[in-house]
């Protein structure tokens, strides 16, 4: 489902590709053991948030209609109806939802999510050891910048959130490291090694700082040194960083295999703050998608070369604003003049139209994670061995904040699904669908608010 | 193909058309009656010294262990080292902090969680900080000596440690950070080149992130718990600068000036200080949540540009900075002065010849449709949607802002769409019918009569007699104020009521308690915003009268919760 802008962006952005290589440290994460030594398919998980729901008759026809860019992954998918979501919050169903969406659980704030994620609990269940623990990343369009938990739906646990970038460079510096300190020559730089051992230098300074503040010798609240030690923890995941980068630019670790070195950075996109690029406005839906095929790049690079395993692309957040421009006609807020206008049949083909987009956007992610021309250590494709979890926060009641019959869609998943359609009766909440897929995972915890949980579903292949 | 909006869109409401029963009660609480808000509570402001259940408890602290807010590390670094990093370039890295609740501020401990993200641009500032500051003018002046000895070393570390973790330097410091001079034993640079390196690392220290209080502190004379002096200097510095305390007051704390008698004088050398102004505009951009314009979606058909976007901000912010820093007067005048500033597009909006290319100073005494803070249209349009403004969306921004209440979220099955309701009626004609639906009543009651004096001003904020339908636009109405339901005949009325209301008085004081405190207020902190009102009110309802009782209040100068 590529279309001629998609290629367009693609191109744009591997034209770098000729520049100035630098390459990612992630072989060096595990002292040698590099991914394509270790020959077993590792555990990954990633989810797809798109925001406003998506009535049942939408997705009651098979994968026709707005679903049409899913068709080409069928027999890769896993489609879910009929679940509910229970999930409450200090705010309205956008928030309600977002809170539960990958989650389980609702919140007393909208500061945080009330547990940890989904690709969280895998990945510490895994004790998986890449460069980047996860990875959020995407766009968004929405006004009100009060409600974090519209925007992260990766989090480790309560105030924990795995932020979401939305911004193309500060994807390309999350993956890259940030500080290019990467070999140019065929013999090492002196000065850039130097460079790279003084920054492990100061950040395991910084480390023992953080260690002595959450140490019973600091001195501090029970409350400080748990902060601290969230804090702490990403400071350690960066340091492990910047020791492969060293390794790297001393030229004493191994070679960066050729489809893992990247071009040079992409012009900055940013959702919501811009700038302006190509004649394109951020908050708007062209802007989105240029957006949104650099990132996905990016994002399937980052899972073939193993820097990541684990986290959440953003497709939009709940109650987002911004206008939209179809065949159909045009609103200025496809949320309130679109979605909740759902009813109105002179309406109802723009907010058709908007779903077709959005479910384009993620067909062309599938696409990239599908792709054949790239081999998992086991012959199959990164979304044949990756289960992708794809979802909103609204139901089939986009007009009124609705959370019954829930949109949710299974794509890969290591042949541990059924594929096809299932319609689960009983108002069964979205907590057996998290749970279900942790048990597919050979993972028996228990997952999200308890009272929402019921028993695992009839999907296991 | 378009569909045709005007005439088919039908009634949406966005998330507040529907509010359930529970949570609202009726109009804005008095201030005796205020109450906490909880999801599927009551309708009120944190705490009560009433119905709230407050008792005279002891008082609990400012949340210790805040992160400091975007602003604030972004001041402290170009006030302690001369580094401007506010360019988008740099700036841009650090991802905007977000308040935790619509009417919270954003340096609440609960909104500022750390993440990957945020210590990845920590270490690229600090690398860039370490980079750009001058030697001679940033940081030999911690450097009695240049030599390669320990003694030299640690004379810079406990120099310009002592400012940038806002006390002493202890001997683990010390021992943690010399070691960095060694990496650069080799470098040209010597001494200087490992004096960059410690201030890297010092730039992501928690002691320098945060604003950490330690547990181990007692006052001398209670023999309580209670924050050291370095720990107090900092959380005036911060309250009243959002910046460090300078090496000034580091002295002064240590000299115990921040302690018994000379503490209130103390407290104003802040408050009237240099950065007193900035200070103050970081508070109004969250008090008034203008903030939010910098994130808004335009509407070019409706001419709601950035540069207007831009101007607007500007424009509530000068007059808010002009009202309480320049000409120090009641802050009750926000409602009612009719001075102000306006750029060539806002110009426009007021219908007034624009001065030139930059902002101009405007009297609007003419004008009966222009009065102070509400009907400047960067307050109107805060919460507005991108393609049209509510009477439901200002009223709430009323509410929040001025009268320290809030609704409790609508029900999950709140509809927010009743076709029942024609569209080519006014807003206040629309809402009513709304009210009048029992799920709807009780909440609509509340806010909706706050928004009815805005009825006349479109998206932009341009006052006009008719909307498209060709409805006169009213501008009167009764809203419940005190516990009392007052008439007002037009906006400006409405205004000055606001002006001489003891809730919204109060309210005032409770705002900067709250930012302060860095934290959501608790039923037990009402009875210290009673004590605070009272004092605001005799002393002329200042800013500097509001900051100046906050720093000196017992809650401030408490122990943070040991939690």
């Amino acid at each position: 489902m590529t279309n001629q802008r998609d290629r367009i962006a693609r191109r744009r952005f591997l034209r770098g590709a000729g520049g100035v290589a630098i390459g990612l440290p992630f072989l060096l994460s595990r002292e040698g053991d590099t991914y394509a030594q270790a020959k077993a398919v590792p555990e990954r998980l990633i989810t797809v948030y798109f925001p406003q729901g998506m009535p049942t008759s939408e997705r009651s026809a098979g994968l026709t209609g707005v679903l049409a860019p899913l068709a080409p992954f069928q027999s890769k998918l896993t489609a879910l109806r009929g679940l509910n979501c229970y999930a409450d919050s200090p705010n309205n169903g956008h928030s309600h939802g977002s809170s539960g969406f990958a989650c389980g659980f609702g919140t007393p704030v909208l500061s945080t999510k009330g547990g940890p994620s989904l690709d969280w609990v895998v990945h510490e269940h895994t004790q998986t050891d890449t460069p980047l623990p996860t990875l959020s990343a995407g766009f968004s369009g929405g006004d009100d910048i009060a409600e974090t938990v519209r925007y992260h739906h990766s989090w480790r646990g309560k105030g924990q959130p795995n932020e979401v970038i939305l911004d193309t460079l500060k994807l390309f510096n999350a993956i890259f490291g940030g500080q290019v300190l990467m070999p140019t020559g065929p013999t090492p730089d002196p000065v850039q090694v130097l460079k790279a051992r003084q920054r492990v230098s100061v950040l395991d300074t910084v480390l023992a700082d953080y260690q002595h503040v959450v140490s019973d010798a600091g001195g501090y609240s029970p409350s400080i040194r748990s902060l601290i030690s969230n804090h702490m923890e990403t400071v350690r995941e960066l340091e492990k960083r910047a020791v492969a980068l060293h390794l790297v630019a001393s030229g004493e670790g191994p070679a960066i295999a050729a489809e893992c070195k990247a071009p040079t950075a992409p012009a900055q996109m940013d959702s919501i703050l811009g700038p302006p690029v190509n004649n394109l406005n951020p908050k708007s839906t062209p802007y989105f998608k240029e957006m949104w095929s650099i990132m996905t790049d990016l994002y399937v690079l980052a899972l073939r070369c193993d820097l990541v395993r684990f986290g959440n692309v953003l497709c939009g957040s709940g109650g987002d604003s911004y206008p939209y421009e179809c065949p159909a006609g045009k609103t200025a807020n496809v949320h309130g003049e679109g979605f909740h206008l759902w009813s109105n049949t002179s309406i109802r083909p723009i907010v058709i139209d908007h779903m077709l987009w959005t479910m384009t956007n993620i067909g062309s992610l599938l696409s990239k994670l599908d792709d054949p021309t790239y081999k998992d250590v086991d012959g199959g494709t990164l979304l044949d061995n990756t289960t992708v979890l794809i979802g909103s926060e609204l139901g089939d009641d986009v007009a009124n904040h609705g959370m019954s019959d829930m949109p949710f869609w299974i794509a890969g998943g290591r042949k541990r699904f059924q594929t096809g359609d299932f319609l689960i009766p009983g108002g069964r909440s979205d907590v057996d669908l998290y749970t279900t897929i942790l048990r597919a995972s050979g993972i028996n915890e228990p997952f999200g608010d308890p009272n929402f949980y019921n028993d695992v579903l009839p999907i296991i292949a | 193909m378009s569909a045709n909006f005007s005439a088919a869109r039908l009634v949406e409401v966005s998330v507040w058309a529907c509010l359930g029963l529970l949570g609202c009660t009726g109009g804005p609480s008095s201030p005796a009656t205020q109450g906490p808000v909880s999801s599927g509570g009551s309708v009120g402001t944190g705490g009560t010294a009433g119905v709230g259940g407050a008792v005279a408890t002891a008082a609990v602290g400012p949340s210790a262990g805040r992160r400091l807010t975007k602003q604030e590390y972004l001041h402290t670094v170009n006030d302690l080292l001369g580094v401007d990093l506010s360019a988008l370039s740099d700036a841009g890295l650090l991802p905007a902090d977000q308040p935790p609740t619509g009417a919270g501020f954003r340096n609440d401990i609960d909104g500022l969680l750390p993440t990957a993200v945020r210590t990845d641009a920590y270490e690229i500032l600090a690398t860039r900080a370490s980079e750009r500051v001058v030697w001679a003018s940033g940081l030999a002046a911690h450097a009695a000596c240049v030599d390669p000895t320990a003694a030299c070393r640690e004379s810079f570390i406990r120099g310009l440690g002592r400012l940038l973790y806002r006390r002493p330097v202890s001997s683990f410091d010390v021992q943690n950070l010399a070691p960095l001079f060694e990496t650069t034993a080799g470098d040209a640079a010597g001494f200087e080149a490992g004096a960059r390196l410690v201030l890297q690392a010092m730039l992501q220290s928690p002691h320098f992130l945060y604003r950490l209080e330690r547990l181990d502190h007692v006052d001398a004379v209670s023999g309580k718990p209670a924050p050291s002096p370095y720990e107090l200097a900092t959380r005036l510095a911060y309250l009243a600068w959002q910046s460090a305390p300078t090496a000034e007051l580091l002295d002064a704390a240590e000299r115990g000036e921040l302690m018994g008698d000379a503490y209130p004088a103390t407290v104003q050398r802040l408050v009237e200080g240099p950065n007193a102004r900035r200070g103050f505009e970081g508070y109004a951009q969250d008090w008034l949540q203008l903030y939010r314009l910098d994130v808004r979606t335009p509407n070019e058909e409706q001419g709601v540009s950035p540069v207007l976007l831009a101007e607007m901000k500007e424009e509530t912010l000068r007059f808010a900075t002009r009202i309480a820093l320049t000409e120090k007067r009641d802050l009750t005048a926000l409602f009612t002065d009719k001075k102000t500033d306006l750029g060539p597009a806002l110009a426009q909006v007021y219908g007034v010849q624009a001065a030139g290319q930059g902002f101009a100073s405007y009297d609007l005494a003419s004008d009966p449709n222009r009065v102070g803070i509400l009907t400047q249209p960067g307050f109107m349009i805060l919460r507005a949607a991108p393609e049209r403004a509510t009477i439901v969306h200002r009223g709430l921004m009323v509410l929040r802002i001025f009268l320290c209440s809030e609704v409790p979220a609508p029900p999950n099955d709140a509809a927010t769409n009743i076709e029942s309701i024609p569209t080519n009626l006014t807003d206040r004609d629309r809402f009513a019918m709304h009210a009048g639906t029992p799920t709807c009543k009780a909440c609509h009651a509340t806010f909706d009569p706050l928004g009815h004096p805005f009825e006349p001003y479109d998206l932009a904020g341009r006052f006009r007699t008719q909307d498209q339908f060709g409805n006169t636009l009213r501008s009167d109405g009764e809203a419940r104020l005190d516990d009392t339901l007052q008439a007002y005949g037009s906006t400006a009325e409405f205004a000055n009521l606001l002006s001489q209301s003891p809730s919204v008085k109060r309210c005032m004081v409770r705002k900067v308690f709250q930012y302060g405190l860095g934290r959501t207020l608790r039923g037990e902190d009402e009875v210290a915003v009673d004590d605070l009102a009272q004092r605001f009110e005799a002393a002329g309802r200042t800013y500097a009268a509001a900051l100046t009782f906050v720093a000196q209040s017992p809650a401030f100068r408490a122990a943070a919760p040991n939690e």
